[in-house]
C-alpha cells in the first residue's frame, strides 16, 4: 500500500493531511461554482466574488479536519460572515452601522430595478435577502449562518423588503403560502 | 410594486450569469493563500523567538531590514517605478509587485497589520480611477508614479486602476523600517506632527510595565490625546490622567500599533498655556478602574501621544478639524455648509473630497450621509454634539445629508487634498 504525502506550495510536507487535502480539493472542484454564485449575489462584482470565495475557502482549509457534517454549510457560513465583516474598520472616526434610514420613495407603487436596489442595502441586510430568497433558507437557518437571532433575521428581512419596495401584502401572502406548503422559505 | 417572485427571479437570473472560468485555477490559488498564511504564522513565531534570544544574549548585531536586499523596482509600461515613496513621513519600499492591463488592472490587497502604498501610471495622458478597498473611488490625473494611495492596516480586498483609454499599471510598496521624525520607542512612533498639529509629548510604557508618564506644556488651545493600547485579552481598558485626574478612557483593543497618533481621540484644554502638566497612561482592569493592573503582559503596547494646539472651526455648536489625513495624504478644510435642520443636497466638485458631518443636537439623533444617491454612512448619538468623519466623496459626486431622527442644526465640512 502506498502512502501519499501532500507538499503545499510553501514546501511543507504534511503526511497526516493527505486525506483532508484530497477531500478539500474535491469539495472545491465540486461545489465552488455554487458558492461563487452566492458570492456574486452578495458582492455584485465578479472579481470581488472570486476574492471573497478564495478568502472563505482559505479560512475553511484551516478548519477542514474539524468540520463535522456537511462542509458546504460551514463554508457558506464563513463566506457570508466574511462578506458581512469585510472592510469593516476604524479609520478616521468612521462610525459604520448596519441600519440605514428609509429613503423617500416618490411612488411606492412603481416597480424598481431590484438588482440595483439591492446594491443600496447594507451588507448584512443583503446577506439576509440572499440567504432567504436565493438559498431558500428558513429564518432559523439564516440566523444560524449569520450568527444572530431569528428576530434579527425577521427584522432585517422586513426592512430589506421595504427598501426593495416589495409589497408587504404580497410578501405576507408568499410567507403564508410557503408555510402552508411546508416550504422552507 | 415588486413581488417576492420578482426578487427570486432577479436573484436567479443574475446567479445564472456567473461563469466560472477560474474553477481550475481556484484550488491552486487557495493552496497558495494557505501557504502564505502559514509562512506568516511561522514568521511571527520566529520573531518571538528572536526577541527572546536578543534579551538573553544582551547585544546582538542584527541586520536592519533597511539593509536587506531591496527588491528591484519594477519596469512597467516602459517606465522604471521608484524604489521608495514617502507618505506622511513614512517611507515605503517597492516589493516588486506590478500589474498592468489595457484600460484596467488590479491587485489583491492582502490583510495586514501594516499599511500598503499603491501607485500607478499609464501609457498616455488620461484620468485614472482607482477603486480602493473600503468602497473609496479615487480620481487622479497625476501619472508616472507621482500619485498614490495608502491602504491602512487591516483593510483588504481588491484595488483596481482603470482609465478610459490606453494601458494602466499599478505597483505596490510596503512599509520600510525607517521611522518618521517624532518620538519612537519599542518600534512605535508618534509622528512630530499629525494633520498639522505639533507633537507636545509622548510616551510608550517599558516592557513588563503597565503605566508610563510624560510631561507636556499646555498649548494655547485644545490638545488632542492619542492613546495606544493593544496586545492584552479583551476586557482591559486604557486610562489617561492629567495631573492625576482621569481624562480619557477606552477599551484596550487597538488593532495595530502603527501610527497611533493618526488615530486621534479626545480633545480638551489642559489649562493655562505654557503650564507643564503630567500626562500618565495606564492599563486598568476595566473602564471604571483607575489603578494600573499588575501582571505579565508580554505583548502589551501601551502609550499616549499629546498633540496641540488643535486647529478647529466652530459650526452649529460643535467643531470640525481644520485639517485631516486620509489615504496617506493631508487634506485641508475648504468649504462648510450648514443647515437648520432641513436635508441638504450639495453639488459635486471636480476633485475628490473628504467630508465630515456634525450636528449640535441634544437627545437621540440619527443622521445619514448619502453620496451619489448611495447611503454611505449613518451615525447615531444621544448625548449631544457628535458627528461623522472620514466620509469619502469622489469627484463629481453630489451628496445629501439629513437627520432622520432628532431636529436641529447640522453642518457638512469638505476637505481637499493639500498635495495634489
Amino acid at each position: 500500500m502506498t502512502t501519499t504525502s501532500v507538499v503545499d506550495p510553501g514546501g511543507r510536507v504534511e503526511p497526516g493531511d493527505s486525506t483532508a487535502a484530497a477531500t478539500f480539493d474535491q469539495f472545491v472542484a465540486a461545489r465552488s461554482r455554487a458558492l461563487l454564485r452566492t458570492a456574486y449575489l452578495l458582492t455584485h462584482d465578479h472579481a470581488l466574488a472570486e476574492d471573497l470565495l478564495q478568502t472563505a475557502l482559505t479560512k475553511a482549509w484551516f478548519a477542514w479536519k474539524r468540520i463535522d457534517g456537511e462542509p458546504e454549510r460551514y463554508v457558506r457560513k464563513i463566506l457570508v460572515n466574511t462578506y458581512a465583516t469585510w472592510w469593516r474598520r476604524k479609520w478616521n472616526g468612521e462610525q459604520p452601522t448596519e441600519a440605514l434610514p428609509e429613503r423617500v420613495v416618490e411612488d411606492a407603487t412603481r416597480p424598481t430595478d431590484l438588482w440595483t436596489a439591492m446594491e443600496r442595502l447594507p451588507r448584512r441586510m443583503r446577506a439576509v435577502v440572499v440567504l432567504r430568497y436565493f438559498e431558500d433558507l428558513t429564518e432559523a437557518q439564516a440566523a444560524d449562518v449569520l450568527g444572530c437571532s431569528i428576530g434579527t433575521v425577521k427584522s432585517q428581512t422586513s426592512k430589506a423588503l421595504a427598501k426593495l419596495r416589495i409589497d408587504p401584502a404580497l410578501a405576507a401572502t408568499d410567507h403564508a403560502d410557503a408555510d402552508a406548503e411546508g416550504d422552507p422559505r | 410594486m415588486n413581488t417576492l417572485s420578482d426578487l427570486r427571479r432577479t436573484l436567479d437570473r443574475h446567479a445564472d450569469d456567473v461563469a466560472d472560468p477560474a474553477a481550475v485555477a481556484r484550488t491552486a490559488a487557495v493552496h497558495h493563500s494557505v501557504a502564505v498564511v502559514r509562512r506568516r504564522r511561522r514568521a511571527v513565531g520566529t520573531g518571538v523567538l528572536a526577541l527572546v534570544l536578543l534579551a538573553a544574549v544582551g547585544t546582538v548585531l542584527w541586520p536592519r531590514s533597511d539593509q536587506d536586499p531591496v527588491p528591484a523596482a519594477p519596469v512597467v509600461l516602459g517606465e522604471q517605478a521608484p524604489t521608495t515613496m514617502k507618505s506622511l513621513g513614512y517611507t515605503y519600499r517597492t516589493d516588486g509587485t506590478a500589474e498592468s492591463g489595457t484600460l484596467h488592472t488590479g491587485v489583491v490587497v492582502a490583510k495586514s497589520d501594516q499599511p500598503q502604498l499603491y501607485s500607478w501610471t499609464a501609457d498616455r495622458a488620461t484620468e485614472v480611477t482607482v477603486h480602493v478597498p473600503g468602497d473609496q473611488v479615487w480620481s487622479s490625473l497625476a501619472l508616472h508614479f507621482r500619485d498614490f494611495v495608502v491602504v491602512p492596516p487591516n483593510t483588504w480586498g481588491r484595488l483596481s486602476v482603470s482609465a478610459s483609454q490606453g494601458r494602466v499599471a499599478v505597483t505596490r510598496y510596503t512599509l520600510a523600517d525607517a521611522a518618521p521624525s517624532g518620538y519612537t520607542s519599542q518600534g512605535v512612533t508618534y509622528r512630530d506632527a499629525v494633520a498639522g498639529r505639533p507633537l507636545l509629548g509622548a510616551t510608550i510604557a517599558a516592557p513588563s510595565t503597565t503605566q508610563s508618564t510624560v510631561s507636556v506644556v499646555s498649548p494655547a488651545g485644545r490638545a488632542e490625546f492619542s492613546p495606544l493600547c493593544t496586545g492584552v485579552p479583551a476586557g482591559y481598558a486604557v486610562l489617561v490622567t492629567v495631573n492625576g485626574r482621569a481624562t480619557v478612557s477606552g477599551d484596550c483593543s487597538d488593532q495595530t500599533s502603527f501610527d497611533p497618533g493618526a488615530a486621534g481621540g479626545y480633545t480638551t484644554r489642559l489649562g493655562r498655556a505654557g503650564r507643564a502638566v503630567s500626562v500618565r497612561v495606564l492599563l486598568t482592569k476595566g473602564p471604571k478602574s483607575t489603578t494600573p493592573v499588575t501582571g505579565d503582559f508580554p505583548h502589551l503596547r501601551l502609550g499616549v501621544g499629546v498633540y496641540g494646539p488643535v486647529d478647529q472651526e466652530h459650526l452649529v455648536g460643535t467643531t470640525v478639524d481644520s485639517a485631516v489625513e486620509l489615504g496617506g495624504h493631508p487634506w485641508t478644510l475648504t468649504e462648510t455648509r450648514s443647515s437648520r435642520g432641513e436635508p441638504r443636497r450639495l453639488p459635486g466638485s471636480a476633485v475628490d473630497r473628504v467630508a465630515s458631518m456634525v450636528w449640535g443636537v441634544k437627545g437621540n439623533v440619527e443622521a445619514s450621509f448619502t453620496v451619489h444617491g448611495t447611503p454611505t454612512q449613518v451615525g447615531e448619538s444621544s448625548t449631544g454634539p457628535a458627528g461623522l468623519s472620514g466620509l469619502w466623496v469622489p469627484a463629481n459626486a453630489a451628496v445629501e445629508a439629513h437627520l432622520d431622527h432628532g431636529k436641529g442644526p447640522f453642518a457638512v465640512a469638505f476637505y481637499t487634498r493639500d498635495d495634489y
